[in-house]
């Protein structure tokens, strides 16, 4: 499975440290996400100017009837196959793979021997990305091992898969970081997300909800006002809520990934309008359980 | 901010005088002062052709009785090493080209030159340096002064670590010693009477030596007893207090003390004895919470006497004395201990020699006081154990939380275990604590007032290997002969190369330390220390020359891990990949990579780098360090123990810089070395702390004196509840695989950089910077941007 990166010691994704890993691949495609790489199944490669010595080994790896001759090599589409071997040689890191192959096996080895941490602290996996549910088979059989072995389980998902993908889950996952975008956006599949919302509240399991703020697209206090009695009617099933703060940290990635970032120069004061979208959860539900989170911007 | 927990601490900390370096200066006004050099000299002068050891009695007496002393306002623990606290000791009887260094420097006043003159007069050809200087060949003499040098022994500083048994002292009290020690020398007189040998000849001088000395130390008490009722008199402000300093003093020292303020107060007078006044002998080994604790009990919870406040604010005293304080350092040395005045270490925790938890209120009430009154000496070692109590665990974790940079934490188990292997019988091995940064040593024992450091850059190792023994900075031979690299055949011939390099370095620095060994035993003795401990009573030796316990000697090797990634780099693309020969790799660094960018890009980001949990470089670091225990397990001190190793840079990864060249690791000439001791290389460790800590224990801890990991960690992943779990549960996993020490720096580097740009604003932000913790603002922008390199575990 291609991860993009392996956190072990996160205190961001689930309670007591947890080790956490984003898989690669997603089904929705946000604008505001703060790990565009996660976003596409297929490897990628990164390209940072900034690192590029100017060796011309990358060139040279492809071969020379190249047109160009700037350095680093011009690599518009991030996942085009053929710009791979361009990556082994170069020295420096200025072209860089998005993701790394794991295997289960070698996930499970490297999660216990820390598990010493995880169950101390009553933390344990956290899989996040990406949308874990759709790398299915190697989702589920991560959790599954690692709850085997007495370790407490986490998915981070935005549910907007069928129910039978989600529900699948169910024996293998003791918490659900379930993500609310919006509430009426069918880029987000807003339908499906809430559906499964109402089905998983019915099941025996425990839910954090995540709430992203992002300012112009969900920074609306009759969005928040919905989302906020949708899980009220959930009662005891959802322990915490995260609002999580638009940040634009991100934006350096979009330019190594050859895309586009449209919320690169968002500045507004996104502290503020979080605050502002506390006040409003906090008035249909209990303070404790509202808390302000954070999004890490990985690389 | 306000410091301290009453009004009297906030003042007495904002007129501390500070006696740090910074870039290799003292900070202004501070000088050298002479009075007790020349107090020295003159009682030697008087006393040529008397019994060394005598000779030493009478000179320590002679000084205590005659430095002048003051007591400052608000104090409640009094001595100062001088009246004007600018001033700092000298001791050229050890060394007296630290005295020309300092004139050289302008610390020497110009009222003081004719008496400067004096001393470098009386004490040349007399002064240890010199002696042992008449054994060198010129080409070693050269080896180990040479500004390329790598090696540098303490020595040379003019240091000399002799310290009391604290516990000793308070149990007896000096009268009680000196009523010993008169029966002792009745003894032993009869003896010499009916059947005379020269050991019980020496045991009766060095008793005679001990009550000469301990008159000096008596006489020095109750001079400030006499000042305190002088001042009484004269000042009505502040009769009441002085009145009962004065009450402390009569007894100070002299009986068991009474109360914990009077312990305190000897505590102090016999620290600020050792490490100011008779020699700088930084680096104590204290178990305070241990060593005070009856009297705190007595004061605070069986006689409710003072509240727990009252005893805090003692302790917070305390430590700003012990802050106050500082000796004169070698150029070498300004640099080596950026930011630090002395090196004082209070442990705290452990077990006590039964094997139980040894944490009391006391533990918890000193963190407590450190995070209040916030200094950088003295630092606090935390000794870690499976059995401990949870508050003062958390104690120690929410001091660290407030971004001090101290208590470290030594693993205890750890330490008992290595300190057996060094032949130190299992209940003396739990009654140990720390010295220096990370070495263990037993508290109830002379071998604390003679421990034997001294440092070998081990990274120098690898450069001379590589280039027939010759130093790629000055071109010098400072190494054995070695075959060109190009006929290296295979990458164990590069490590035979290394160890070759590396053995005479470490026999060299051994050498000489064992030479001034030799020298330290006949002329610099120490009957006031002697005093203050048993065995010399028991035995009729010199602390300076009895071994209670094996092996107290340490080897610090600098730089392994450089070493460690270099053999990396030359295994992997050399002899495995055959990318490049070992002749174009010895080229490239010889020319410090120039026009070779791509190909030491390669040599960082292309092979593994200790740190990362990979098995490949992590292997290689088991073999070196295991390398480096073996050179110094087969080199012997002058009694025949075996040395030990310590890694632990100080600040000597960064003033070494200059003196390295490039190096296969891809480290350009100029740049420092990894810092710490196993810490992973600047900014190579990428996957987080605990894959940090697999590596680091791959290392046979247990073979070592310790090995010093510094780890940099994001102030929010400390917060809260959980903040305090998780890191309980990452010292938990570090005990568990068996590491010597952790110390964490936790500040926010947006914190570090905004106080690089407004240093106005944060004249108090302390960081650790290696065994020791510094002030930031101060630091120099090099050290500053070193540790700015390191890498931050943020989650
Ligand atoms: S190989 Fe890497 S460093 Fe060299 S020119 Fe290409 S991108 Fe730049």
């Amino acid at each position: 499975m291609l991860l993009t990166k392996i956190v072990r010691d996160s205190i961001l994704d689930g309670p007591g440290c947890r080790y956490t890993i984003f898989v690669k691949g997603c089904n929705l495609r946000c604008e505001w996400c703060h790990n565009p790489e996660t976003q596409l199944l297929e490897q990628e490669v990164f390209t940072y100017e900034q690192f590029c010595i100017q060796c011309g080994l990358c060139l040279t790896a492809i071969g020379t009837n190249l047109p160009q001759k700037q350095m680093p090599i011009r690599i518009k589409d991030a996942a085009d196959p053929r710009y791979f071997k361009c990556v082994d040689i170069c020295p420096t890191g200025a072209l860089s793979f998005a993701g790394k192959e794991y295997t289960i096996d070698w996930l499970l080895n490297d999660l216990l021997k820390y598990q010493l941490i995880y169950k101390q602290t009553n933390g344990g996996l956290t899989i996040s990305g990406g949308e874990p549910l759709l790398s299915g088979d190697f989702s589920y059989e991560l959790c599954r091992r690692v709850k085997a072995s007495g370790i407490h389980t986490a998915i981070d998902t935005s549910g907007t898969l069928s129910w039978e993908t989600v529900a699948r889950f169910l024996p293998v996952v003791d918490l659900w970081l379930y993500d609310i975008k919006h509430t009426d956006d069918p880029a987000v599949q807003s339908a499906l997300n809430i559906a499964n919302f109402k089905k998983l509240i019915n099941q025996n399991t425990e839910i954090w909800v995540r709430i992203p703020i992002i300012p112009g697209y969900n920074d609306n206090k009759s969005i928040w006002k919905e989302m906020a009695r949708l899980i009220v009617a959930a009662g005891e099933k959802v322990t915490r809520i995260d609002l999580l703060p638009f940040h634009p940290y991100a934006a350096p990635k979009y330019t190594a990934l050859r895309r586009h970032y449209k919320f690169g120069d968002r500045r507004e004061e996104t502290e503020t309008i979080a605050k502002l979208a506390k006040s409003v959860f906090v008035s249909y539900l209990p303070k404790e359980r509202v808390s302000m989170g954070k999004t890490m911007v990985h690389g | 901010m306000k410091f301290g927990c009453t009004d009297r601490i906030s003042k007495l900390r904002d007129d501390l005088v500070s006696k740090a370096c910074y870039g290799g200066k003292y900070e202004d006004g501070i000088f050298v002062d002479l009075s007790r050099a020349k107090l020295y000299m003159d009682s030697y002068k008087e006393t040529e052709g008397c019994e060394p050891l005598i000779r030493r009695a009478k000179a320590q007496a002679h000084v205590l009785k005659n430095i002048s002393i003051a007591i400052l306002p608000n104090e409640l623990i009094v001595g100062n090493p001088h009246a004007d606290p600018h001033a700092l000791s000298i001791f050229p009887e050890i060394n007296c080209n630290l005295l020309r260094e300092a004139i050289a420097d302008g610390y020497v006043r110009e009222q003081d030159r004719e008496i400067a003159e004096e001393l470098l007069q009386y004490w040349a050809g007399r002064n240890i340096a010199d002696k042992v200087a008449e054994n060198m060949s010129d080409w070693i003499k050269k080896i180990v002064s040479a500004s390329s040098s790598f090696i540098s022994t303490t020595w040379q500083d003019g240091i000399q670590h002799c310290i009391p048994n604290w516990d000793y002292v308070f149990e007896h009290g000096t009268s009680k010693i000196r009523e010993k020690i008169n029966a002792k020398l009745d003894e032993i007189k009869e003896q010499i009477g009916q059947q005379a040998s020269s050991k019980l000849i020496n045991a009766r001088y060095l008793y005679e030596a001990m009550l000469l000395a301990l008159d000096g130390l008596n006489a020095y008490v109750e001079r400030f007893h006499t000042l305190a009722l002088e001042t009484a008199q004269s000042n009505i402000l502040c009769r009441e207090e002085m009145l009962q300093i004065a009450e402390i003093l009569k007894s100070a020292l002299k009986e068991p003390p009474k109360s914990l303020w009077e312990a305190c107060q000897g505590f102090f007078f016999l620290h600020l004895i050792f490490t100011c006044i008779d020699s700088a002998a930084f680096g104590s080994l204290v178990r305070i919470d241990q060593s005070l604790w009856p009297f705190y009990k007595k004061d605070v919870i069986d006689e409710g006497k003072i509240t727990r406040e009252q005893a805090q604010e003692l302790i917070e005293a305390l430590m700003l004395k012990v802050q106050a304080l500082g000796a004169f350092f070698s150029r070498k040395r300004r640099l080596h201990f950026e930011g630090n005045g002395a090196l004082p270490i209070w442990s705290l925790g452990g077990v006590k020699s039964d094997g139980t938890d040894a944490c009391n209120e006391l533990t918890d009430l000193i963190l407590q006081a450190a995070q209040s009154v916030r200094l950088n000496q003295p630092t606090i070692s935390f000794m870690y154990h499976e059995k401990m109590r949870d508050s003062s665990l958390v104690e120690a974790i929410k001091t660290i939380r407030t971004g001090l940079g101290y208590p470290s934490f030594t693993n205890g188990d750890w330490m008992v275990q290595s300190l057996i292997r060094q032949g130190i019988p299992i209940e003396a091995a739990r009654n140990s604590g720390v010295v220096g940064c990370v070495s263990c040593c037993p508290v109830d024992s002379c071998n604390t007032t003679k421990r034997l450091a001294l440092t070998v850059i081990a990274a120098k190792s690898m450069e001379l290997a590589l280039n027939e023994g010759n130093c790629l900075v000055t071109g010098e031979k400072i190494g054995p002969d070695e075959r060109p690299a190009s006929e290296f055949k295979s990458y164990e011939d590069v490590i035979s190369a290394v160890r070759k390099q590396l053995t005479f370095a470490v026999k060299t620095a051994v050498n000489v330390r064992n030479l001034a060994r030799h020298y330290e035993k006949i002329y610099r003795p120490n009957p006031l220390v002697s005093a203050l401990h048993r065995s010399p009573l028991e035995t009729g030796i010199d602390a300076v020359t009895y071994e209670d316990y094996p092996n107290n000697c340490w080897l610090n090797m600098v730089g392994v891990i450089n070493v460690v990634n270099s053999l990396a780099v030359i295994k992997k693309l050399a002899f495995e990949e055959k990318k490049y020969t070992l002749t174009e790799i010895t080229a490239a660094i010889k020319s410090n990579w120039e026009g070779k960018e791509a190909m030491r890009q390669e040599c960082i980001n292309k092979v593994p780098k200790f740190g990362n949990d990979d098995h490949y470089v992590d292997e290689i670091a088991r073999e070196i360090f295991k390398m480096c225990s073996d050179i110094a397990a087969n080199t012997f001190d002058i009694n025949g123990h075996f040395w030990s190793i310590v890694a632990q840079s100080v600040s000597i990864y960064q003033a070494t810089a200059g003196m390295i060249g490039a190096l296969p690791d891809g480290k350009l000439a100029g740049k420092p070395v990894a810092d710490g001791g196993i810490s992973p290389d600047h900014g190579t460790d990428r996957n987080g702390i605990f894959p940090v800590l697999s590596s680091v224990s791959t290392v046979d801890h247990f073979r070592t004196k310790g090995l010093l990991l510094n780890q940099w960690i994001a102030p929010e992943l400390l917060e809260g509840e959980q903040g305090i779990a998780w890191m309980k549960a990452i010292l938990k996993m570090w005990n568990r695989k068996g590491l010597s020490q952790i110390q964490f720096n936790v500040v926010d580097p947006n914190l570090l950089r905004d106080a690089q740009k407004n240093p106005a604003k944060y004249p108090n932000l302390t960081i650790r910077v290696s065994g020791y913790t510094a002030n930031w603002v101060k630091l120099t922008s090099e050290l500053q941007e070193i540790i700015l390199s390191r890498t931050l575990q943020r989650g």
